[in-house]
């Protein structure tokens, strides 16, 4: 009873004297570069002189699989890391999804932060501000290799400046692909096929698809055990990265865009989840929902994969590289195939909520010695995703990219999927020679060289390309882009976001599932804006403009 | 002089305990400090701005912090009530049983779940009760539509509690079975000669002696009115049953650690401390006067 009386308290009071007690001795050391007279020319972009260990921690994807006898503090990327750069990383801890963040937020309130790790902007910040970061900028001059400056220059530069504190660098930023935006709809083609429908082009066309997906007995098993559309616990989440199970596809194609802050009609910021496209949007929601369209159990759920996985669904949002959980479904069922489409709005137009350049920074923990280790990881690990390095090849890229030493995040052209889409095509059809690719080209048009001869004879191989044929088509035609315009916090939101977070959540789920009249929609609203959602858009509204004078 | 030398050893075999004491629960109290701070946590306490009450202010401010005080002290409530009935119920009941095979298992199996954490239980729960589930197919072959218990605000409360009681109730029923070995056997033997049979011998002789213990035990928990099971209620609820399930410590969960608000979070477990240090204090008291309990 003692003990859980207050544990939060516990917790928080506990890990504040541990912060007070270990940031005297470590405060004193700005050194910078370790290599005094080291000319710019010589220094070695990739290795460092001697060995180090580095401490560090990370998310990883749940339940990624791991070759027998390996673990997430050593594996093949780690070895790989290891014999390039001389950097071993001692792993304190990792976790997964909730609890990562969980935990990375109490090590960041106790100050109890490892030399080196990836974080998203929301800690970036806090770290930057609470002065924690040890300034990068000297070492991205002179450490940065010539292919991450490249990458960082298809940016227009705005990946660096977003990670500029102060005229200080104060991590390495990755580079989101823009292509990671796009919500598709995925959809069990020999069940279209098998029951006679039509391509999916409008939200009507998704209800008509996922009535006769839950009506027809798809699956020919004989039970009405199919569900409709996929959702999960968090399926109202809309950020620019498109997700699997969430309704940003179906959001969009009513123009709107819940928990973020876009601009009206008129150009004014204003916050998503509280505009008439929304209680639009939520209304078909609901209707498809009451006809038993959209899992029953969504709310529940914290992950719907095994509902596509096991053949149960064959409708659902998520990303171009929805490949693994596609595979997962042919090994389980080698009739299975997926397409992905597009949702257009009411004008037959697609609707595109866009990712931020940068959302992932690797930080190094003010008055670590060897800050350069951060960018001979960062220049390595670019190298071998990008596959130019040919030892990077002997890599098996099946394993969870979550296992490489602080985590995984991307750092790739803006552009990159479409732009790799091109070469493939290229390829393919003899406009350019195999040998000119580049090795990850390479790579990459091989596997799809063995699956045109063999098709889905070997699933690596075609999880390996697939994803820059179809899905990557459907990009390269037009689409309205969005753009989130506010992602930092105001003052007022400090206090009051939780609040309205209840509010919002409470309000959709209630509405969607049918507990509450869609025109409740209104109330929440209402609420919304007297309970400090009318002060906080002043605020955003206000430092926007006091940003762009 | 004698006496003075004689309790010496004791006073040293005390000192680890009480620096672990001091280490790990004195000092740390320090940080309540920053209940009354806007604390930022890159100023640390020393540098953080000093607020007053405004922390506590704005808990009652909140628009929901009624309805979550409610939710707060009807679950733990209903657990309380629920805490003192089913283990003393069961207890009676093992009591009776004859073969001591039986009795043995029967303990060991239920206070099993004791000792599983709720992360693990909650997925077990929220399994048996979905769509699917074992509840719902039992329910099914009674003829009744299948029920989504964990999105009801009607049901929730309700699987929260009986979930819960489930979990700890044979843990809870030792202290009784203790209680129970201690009755002297020849009230027992003087009620059968005065021939009184087998349920007549629970009512006369085995639920008075434990009217202690129930007594007992009801008025310390009151000290806990306040805790609603954090782990338990974080693991089963979403947000469509906020309404019947969000108690103080989930919303302090959501608005302390996620908004990194610590300052507020602090306030609100303080507040939570002194409420339930007061309660104890007043059940100390009653439980002094009728059961005669006393630690110091």
């Amino acid at each position: 009873m003692k003990i859980g009386k207050t544990l939060i308290l516990l917790v928080i009071t506990g890990t504040l004297v541990s912060a007070c007690t270990s940031k005297n001795p470590a405060s004193s050391t700005t050194t910078g570069s370790s290599s005094p007279g080291a000319a710019n020319s010589k220094v070695d972009q990739f290795k460092m002189p001697n060995p180090i260990e580095v401490t560090t921690f990370k998310g990883v994807t749940a339940g990624a699989k791991l070759p027998e006898g390996d673990s997430a503090e050593n594996n093949q990327y780690t070895r790989y890391i290891k014999d390039k750069t001389n950097i071993s990383f001692k792993l304190l801890w990792y976790a997964s999804g909730a609890d990562y963040t969980q935990k990375l937020n109490l090590a960041v309130a106790s100050n109890d932060i490892p030399d080196i790790m990836l974080v998203d902007e929301g800690v970036f910040r806090t770290l930057a501000t609470a002065d924690q970061l040890e300034d990068l900028s000297k070492v991205y001059e002179k450490y940065a290799s010539p292919l991450t400056k490249e990458l960082y220059n298809s940016t227009n530069n705005k990946a660096i400046e977003k990670a500029t504190y102060k005229g200080k660098l104060m991590g390495i930023p990755n580079i989101s692909v823009q292509a990671d935006a796009m919500s598709f709809l995925w959809v069990r083609k020999d069940w279209m096929e098998k029951l006679n429908l039509q391509a999916p082009k409008t939200v009507d066309d998704i209800a008509t698809i996922a009535k006769a997906f839950v009506e027809k007995d798809p699956d020919g098993n004989g039970k009405a055990d199919t569900i409709g559309l996929t959702g999960y616990e968090k399926a109202f989440d809309n950020g620019g990265k498109a997700n699997f199970h969430n309704f940003k596809g179906l959001f969009e194609a009513y123009n709107a865009y819940p928990t973020n802050w876009v601009k009206d009609s008129s150009g004014k910021v204003v916050y998503g989840s509280i505009q008439p496209e929304t209680k639009q949007a939520l209304g078909k929601l609901r209707e498809m929902y009451a006809a038993g369209l959209i899992d029953k159990e969504f709310a529940i759920l914290k992950d719907a994969n095994p509902n596509v996985v096991s053949g149960k669904s064959g409708l659902f949002f998520g990303p171009w590289w929805a490949t693994g959980i596609i595979s997962d479904t042919f090994t389980n069922n080698p009739k299975a195939d997926f397409t992905p489409y597009l949702i257009m709005d009411a004008k037959g137009q697609k609707n595109n909520l866009m990712v931020p350049v940068s959302n992932r920074f690797i930080v190094v923990k003010k008055g670590m010695k060897n800050p350069e280790a951060a960018m001979i990881y960062a220049n390595n690990f670019i190298a071998a995703q990008r596959k130019v390095d040919p030892d990077a090849l002997k890599l098996d890229f099946s394993i969870d990219a979550s296992y490489w030493p602080i985590g995984n995040a991307t750092y790739d052209y803006a552009d990159a999927v479409e732009r790799k889409s091109e070469m493939l095509k290229k390829a393919m059809s003899g406009a350019t020679k195999p040998e000119e690719l580049n090795p990850e080209m390479k790579d990459m048009y091989d596997k799809a060289m063995r699956d045109q001869a063999n098709p889905r004879k070997v699933i690596k191989d075609w999880k390996g390309f697939w994803g820059y044929t179809v899905p990557a088509e459907l990009l390269k035609q037009n689409y309205t882009k969005v753009y989130s315009e506010y992602t930092a916090v105001t003052k007022t939101m400090e206090r009051k976001w939780a609040n309205l977070q209840k509010l919002e959540t409470e309000a959709f789920f209630k509405i969607v599932m049918g507990n509450q009249p869609l025109d409740s929609f209104d109330k929440f609203v209402s609420d919304w804006k007297s309970q400090g959602g009318d002060d906080i858009t002043k605020e955003v509204q206000d430092e926007l403009k006091a940003a762009s004078k | 002089m004698n006496v003075k030398s004689y309790y010496k050893h004791y006073h040293l075999m005390l000192i680890p305990g009480i620096i672990l004491l001091i280490i790990f629960h004195i000092i740390p109290m320090l940080g309540i400090a920053i209940a009354f701070q806007d604390f930022r946590i890159g100023r640390g306490v020393f540098g953080s701005d000093w607020i007053g009450l405004d922390n506590f202010k704005y808990l009652f401010q909140i628009h929901d912090s009624s309805l979550i005080l409610y939710n707060t002290v009807f679950i733990s409530l209903c657990k309380i009530i629920a805490h003192l009935i089913v283990p003393l119920v069961f207890a009676v009941l093992l009591n009776e049983v004859r073969f001591m095979i039986v009795k043995r298992w029967v303990q060991t199996i239920v206070y099993l779940p004791h000792f599983l954490s709720w992360v693990i239980l909650a997925g077990v729960v929220i399994e048996m009760f979905s769509l699917k589930g074992i509840i719902n197919h039992t329910l099914q072959l009674f003829g009744v539509e299948p029920i989504m218990f964990l999105t009801s605000n009607t049901w929730f409360p309700a699987i929260v509690v009986g979930t819960d009681i489930w979990k700890e109730f044979g843990f809870a029923a030792i202290i009784y079975l203790a209680a129970l070995a201690g009755i002297n056997p020849s009230l027992y033997e003087a009620a059968e000669i005065d021939g009184a049979s087998r349920l007549k011998q629970i009512w006369y002789v085995t639920l008075p002696n434990l009217v202690t213990t129930t007594v007992l035990l009801a008025t310390l928990s009151i000290g806990n009115v306040l805790n609603a099971g954090f782990d338990q209620i974080f693991n089963l609820y979403n947000p469509v049953v906020y309404q019947s399930g969000d108690i103080i410590d989930t919303y302090v969960y959501r608005v302390g650690l996620v908004q990194a608000q610590y300052g507020f979070a602090t306030a609100v477990g303080l507040l939570k401390s002194i409420i339930g240090f007061i309660l104890i204090i007043i059940s100390y008291r009653i439980a002094y006067k009728f059961a005669n309990y006393r630690i110091f």
